[in-house]
């Protein structure tokens, strides 16, 4: 997103809750967990913004920092640019608002980042698993994760074929 | 009224894949359609975090088996944004070539298998026939006829030669007359188009709302294509046209607007490759780069223009010979997030050429 982008962001936002950090390739925009919502919304539907393409979301973890950093990568047809919003939760208590009422399709990607990474998205209406079992321990896109030995009585992994 | 409740999958053979629904119907009606994902869930996110950065290539075209070349385009590009590695001219142009080819290709199963799903045999043979002679192009250029891993860190691993070129030239004059026939034999068929006109309507609103990429968002009238939004490669170089649904036989974004966008998606991929073909520059095919590529701590998102869509990849670097992170976001998994919505009030019959016309990819879904 180019820094005039961000300019009308700041305006509404204030310059001290959303930082703009060039640093990257693909400079982003630092939000806080609890206003991920409310940028959204704004920036889907401002008229001189108009990001309407919802491309990805992902989840980086970050033990030493004990945070997890969701990325949420957004494009716009009217300024073909690309607009990259990190939020960061707590590790121990990943907590954050769902965006499922802006774009439907962040759904499935939430569910995923619940599945792989243990976010617990607020005022989702359907927080489970998605790729993996309902029953499975873990999750296993954190760096610490361990895979369980077993599941249900089946070994998980195998001797290396020789 | 009583309510029954249907497993379709995870063995049907219209699912394309290993894919799960439960459907809820009213006989003949569909009154909810629940997608069961993850029967192919290989973790090819994690396996990157173990991988390092040049290795990692054979595993992209597990992503998506009827498209592997996309996926090894998307994983490349983003390691050389990162690495800052240029690609030369010649390698550019042949990765646009082997995409375009394998545009074709996928389309081919796609349109040959919604017609299958739906009952007609005939057509999937003929498109088998031709899907043939790219692989066996393939074959010829990268050695391998499903999983390519044709690209590499900084161009591609085989140059084209004469021979090839002439086959590949050989196909596309062979192959173009066939598209219409097979419009003749198959897309302005009665029966074919009452089974896709004005079935599984998929609004502009939806589509942007649900994330729609490809064929299926440009089916619903929206002209939004990567290789011209977000110009990557070569492709701001070749001059073709963005084919959109009109509603051709129907109502705009039905099913069978997102079939015939893809037919005529591919005529624009062959005139792409023959126009690459003749301005294929000489030089080099690929910059050598180092056997340990270590790459500092940055972070990029970079997108092609799959056969099913927008194909992006979030790549974290941290000063190690090996991803951080790696987020790959598909087509197929924001298609399949629809199918919930759109098939309320469906037959259960029409659930197969949504399916079909959506061209989900099973592995693509759960990666």
């Amino acid at each position: 997103m180019t820094y005039k982008g961000y300019d009308i962001l700041a305006l509404r936002f204030g310059k001290d809750t959303i930082i703009y950090c060039d640093k990257t390739l693909n400079p982003y925009i630092e939000v806080s967990s609890d206003q991920i919502q409310e940028v959204c919304i704004y920036i889907r539907y401002h008229p001189e913004l108009k990001f309407s393409f919802f491309f990805s979301l992902s989840g980086v973890d970050y033990p030493e920092k004990n945070r997890i950093t969701l990325v949420y990568h957004l494009f716009s047809m009217k300024l073909k640019t690309l607009c990259v919003l990190k939020a960061s939760v707590n590790r121990n208590h990943p907590e954050l608002e769902s965006i499922e009422s802006v774009w439907k399709t962040a759904g499935w990607f939430e569910r995923e980042i619940h599945d792989l990474l243990g976010v617990n998205f607020i005022r989702h209406s359907n927080m489970k698993r998605l790729l993996l079992p309902d029953d499975w321990v873990g999750y296993p896109l954190r760096k610490d994760y361990k895979e369980p030995l077993l599941y249900h009585d089946m070994e998980t992994s195998r001797d290396k074929p020789s | 009224m009583e309510e029954m409740i249907l497993n379709m999958g995870p063995q049907h053979p219209s699912t394309h894949g290993v894919l799960n629904f439960l459907i809820i119907t009213d006989g003949e009606v569909i009154h909810q359609a629940l997608p069961n994902v993850g029967y192919l869930h290989r973790g090819i996110e994690k396996l990157a975090e173990q991988t390092p950065y040049t290795t990692f290539i054979p595993f992209t075209d597990r992503i998506d088996y009827l498209s592997a070349m996309f996926a090894n385009h998307v994983y490349v590009m983003a390691v050389e944004t990162l690495a800052n590695i240029e690609v030369p001219e010649r390698g550019e142009y042949l990765r646009v070539i082997a995409c375009e080819l394998n545009r074709i290709a996928s389309h081919l199963i796609s349109t040959g298998a919604l017609a299958l799903d739906i009952g007609a045999s005939t057509p999937f043979v003929h498109w088998i026939r031709e899907r043939e002679c790219i692989n066996d192009i393939m074959e010829a250029l990268c050695g391998a006829r499903l999983t390519y891993s044709y690209m590499r860190v900084g161009g591609v691993s085989r140059d084209i030669s004469q021979n090839i070129k002439d086959a590949v030239l050989k196909f596309l004059d062979h192959f173009e007359p066939i598209i219409d026939e097979y419009n003749r034999l198959i897309s302005f068929n009665g029966i074919f188009i009452k089974r896709l006109a004005n079935v599984a309507i998929i609004s502009q609103v939806d589509a942007v709302n649900f994330g729609l990429v490809g064929p299926n968002l440009r089916g619903s009238g929206i002209e939004m294509d990567i290789r011209r939004a977000i110009p990557y490669g070569v492709y701001d170089r070749f001059d073709f046209k963005i084919p959109i649904g009109l509603g051709f036989q129907g109502t705009l974004g039905d099913s069978y607007d997102r079939y015939f966008v893809r037919i005529l998606e591919m005529k624009e991929s062959c005139s792409i490759v023959r126009q690459a073909l003749e301005t294929l520059p000489p030089g080099d095919i690929r910059t050598k780069i180092k056997r340990n590529l270590k790459i500092r701590e940055n972070e990029c998102y970079t997108c092609v223009e799959s056969a099913r869509g927008e194909m992006g990849i979030y790549l974290v670097s941290d000063g190690s010979d090996r991803p951080y992170r790696l987020k790959i976001k598909t087509g197929s998994f924001t298609a399949m997030s629809i199918v919930e919505k759109i098939s309320q009030g469906l037959m259960v019959a029409d659930l197969i050429a949504l399916i079909g016309s959506l061209d989900v990819v099973a592995p693509e879904i759960d990666r």
